[in-house]
């Protein structure tokens, strides 16, 4: 549900306003070319908009090379309301807060939660947004929505979480626990589908939307890729919603650095690091990996083939437009992504060769915050759509 | 009083072997049926005119009884289908980036819809045959090749290039059989005619208590075997089985992939029927999540080789 102040019943109203969001700033000559409204129309509008306090005047704009009155450039006016993004992971709560505006004007991680259930889930995700909330000092009553998404087979729609073994969560109506608690609009998500949906709402404007994008989430505590769909346009989640298990898992750490050291030996940074009581995280192999230690680059490289079979399978069998990866590995961006596209352009070749089937592939621009960005578009499709 | 016609579609299904034609009402009933062998090897426009002939004459029968409103084509291949343009034809040589639309549309002066010949066989199950009342669905063809058509949201999913839905290549064996594609492991070196063929000879060769030994190895089919596993041949039973179980890893993969709701498994070797699907439905049940799996039925084809009309006409219908 959207608070009786954010809900734009009018549809005209609704595409001037994801107008003005898609472009950020636009006049109202703009406008009309872009909606084909009669520039009168689009006055009352716009006029109704900036009364109701969700557009402004951001500037005058410039005139080129004629007379006359210069053009009013008008922008969504970002302190009207805000909207929370959250992942919950099995040990970590990343936040990403939008203003009205869709600028993201804060992000933090916090970490070290163990030993989830239902109830420590809930009551921990509650405390963490309040404290954002209290922290930003966000007025309740100007806060849109808060998006939630989690791994796990989750039922958008129902609200409810079938099963997410990470979390230890087991049929549960998380969506009502939390609204019932943060007393705010909550909506849940798969976290892949969060992604997916983030890619769609947040690419930059200039760029036409890919109709088919896959989003591909790999995070290290998880180790089990996910997969969110947009096909033909919409995000596409199955006959329960439960569609996106690609169910690759990956190898554990811990066996590769013992099979790195029989390899490659123990002078080796990443061993040094260990031995020095650091932990064997995922984030300390790509800093590793970044100063040339050859364990760390034989473990990314493990990874990224992983990667590379399931960007194939999807890539044979849904044919995207756009595959974008996302989650922890996006800190790797630039040690594998290389690695990756021309192994799959390759293969890929090899299956068809006239490439008519070849997707982009690139790494999420928004990095480990992708999931929990891709969660507030669960409250920009109630707003813009 | 002027008698008012009666709307129809003409369905048309190109195969590399024979063209099948159809005047279809819109609730899918078939009015008329021909057919003709496709003569690939004349060129691109002696086949276009092939198909206009046939067309013409359903033209000249629907007469004053039947209004025609849509054409729609099938083609084995990769589809451009907001050009109309076949892009890739295996079957059809010479037919690369041949813009059939326009080609078809120049003779019979009326509107040409074209998909892909698998996304049609679909269409036509989804809307009148096993695939009813579902709006997520797979249907799986079993023949030389394995095809997939995919309907997703209740429409035809082609992806970005029309080249979606290739079930018969997801690899489910790692290093497993060698696939026409040049692969190893596919879907289709398990479950193809060819592969079925090729394992059934392999088991001949160690087996003696066969009544397949009698016949000629080289001259096998699947009919013939699936004919001696309903007489109870123990062997053919087992090659079943193994299909069936190897169709279900690959279908295990698309209900967790997709939490489809149906699979309508046409084409030849369907005509198994509970001697493939029932070890099918083990394994993918086995497989895939219990969500998905629960959630997805493995049904038989309902409109067997007509379901490529059918399917051709209902497209022409949703274009018109």
């Amino acid at each position: 549900m959207l608070s009786e102040l954010f809900k734009i019943k009018i549809p005209s109203h609704r595409i001037v306003l994801n107008n003005i969001r898609i472009h950020k700033e636009l006049s109202g000559a703009e406008l009309s070319r872009l909606t084909k409204y009669q520039p009168s129309t689009l006055v009352y509008i716009l006029r109704s908009l900036k009364k109701a306090g969700f557009i402004r005047v951001s500037r005058v704009g410039n005139l080129e090379g004629s007379a006359g009155k210069p053009p009013t450039l008008w922008s969504l006016n970002p302190g009207m309301g805000y909207i929370l993004g959250v992942e919950v992971l099995p040990n970590e709560f990343r936040i990403t807060v939008l203003d009205f505006a869709c600028n993201v004007i804060h992000q933090e991680n916090q970490v070290g939660f163990n030993n989830l259930n239902a109830d420590k889930t809930t009551r921990i995700t509650v405390s963490f947004i309040n404290r954002v909330i209290k922290k930003l000092n966000l007025s309740r009553e100007k806060i849109i929505g808060v998006g939630v998404a989690l791994p796990g087979l989750v039922d958008r729609k129902k609200g409810h979480v079938h099963y997410s073994r990470r979390l230890s969560l087991n049929n549960v109506s998380l969506q009502s626990l939390l609204a019932g608690e943060l007393n705010l609009p909550v909506e849940i998500i798969n976290d892949a589908n969060a992604g997916a949906l983030g890619i769609w709402w947040h690419l930059d404007s200039k760029e036409p939307l890919s109709p088919n994008v896959v989003f591909l989430t790999l995070n290290e505590k998880i180790r089990e890729m996910g997969a969110g769909f947009i096909l033909n346009t919409h995000l596409y989640e199955g006959a329960q919603g439960t569609a996106g298990e690609v169910f690759v898992t990956l190898p554990s750490i811990t066996k590769l650095i013992e099979t790195g050291k029989k390899k490659f030996g123990e002078n080796q940074k990443l061993i040094k690091m260990i031995n020095d009581g650091e932990e064997t995280s995922l984030l300390n192999i790509i800093e590793c990996a970044k100063q040339n230690c050859t364990i760390s680059n034989f473990i990314l490289k493990r990874f990224s083939k992983y990667i590379i079979d399931e960007v194939i399978r999807i890539v044979e069998f849904l044919n995207p437009n756009l595959i974008v990866i996302g989650g922890d590995i996006t800190e790797a961006k630039f040690l594998i992504q290389d690695y990756i596209i021309q192994k799959v352009k390759k293969n890929l070749k090899k299956i068809f060769p006239t490439g008519v089937v070849e997707p982009e592939i690139r790494f999420s621009g928004f990095g480990i915050y992708s999931v929990s960005l891709g969660a507030t578009s669960l409250f920009l499709r109630k707003m813009f759509l | 009083m002027e008698n008012k016609k009666q709307a129809a579609y003409i369905g048309v299904d190109l195969g590399a072997t024979n063209i099948k034609f159809g005047l279809v009402l819109p609730d899918g009933k078939i009015i008329l049926e021909r057919k003709s062998q496709t003569k690939v090897h004349r060129g691109v426009n002696y086949v276009f005119d092939q198909i206009a002939e046939q067309a013409r004459a359903l033209f000249d029968f629907a007469g004053d009884i039947y209004e025609i409103k849509g054409f729609g084509i099938g083609v084995p291949g990769l589809i451009d289908t907001s050009n109309k343009k076949v892009v890739e034809a295996a079957n059809f040589p010479g037919w690369n980036d041949v813009n059939i639309g326009r080609e078809l549309e120049k003779r019979l002066r009326v509107n040409i819809s074209i998909d892909n010949d698998a996304n049609l066989a679909a269409l036509g199950e989804y809307a009148f045959g096993a695939g009813r009342g579902v709006t997520e669905m797979i249907m799986v063809t079993l023949g030389s090749g394995v095809g997939g058509g995919l309907i997703l949201n209740g429409r035809i999913y082609h992806g970005t290039a029309g080249a979606a839905g290739e079930f018969g290549h997801i690899i489910i064996q790692k290093d497993g059989p060698l696939c026409a594609c040049g692969r190893r492991g596919c879907v289709e070196a398990f479950v193809g005619k060819y592969a079925i063929v090729r394992r059934m000879q392999e088991i001949l060769e160690k087996e003696t208590g066969s009544i397949l030994k009698k016949q000629s190895a080289e001259n096998l089919t699947p009919e013939d075997i699936f004919k001696a596993a309903e007489k109870g041949d123990g062997p053919a039973i087992r090659l079943f089985k193994e299909v069936g179980e190897s169709l279900g890893v690959g279908l295990g993969t698309v209900a967790n992939l997709l939490n489809l709701e149906r699979v309508v498994i046409g084409g030849g070797v369907a005509n198994a029927g509970e001697l493939l699907l029932e070890h099918t439905r083990k394994v993918l049940s086995e497989i895939a999540l219990k969500t998905n799996g629960e959630s997805i039925d493995i049904v038989q084809a309902e409109l067997g080789a007509r379901a490529g009309i059918v399917g051709a006409a209902e497209l022409a219908k949703i274009e018109s």
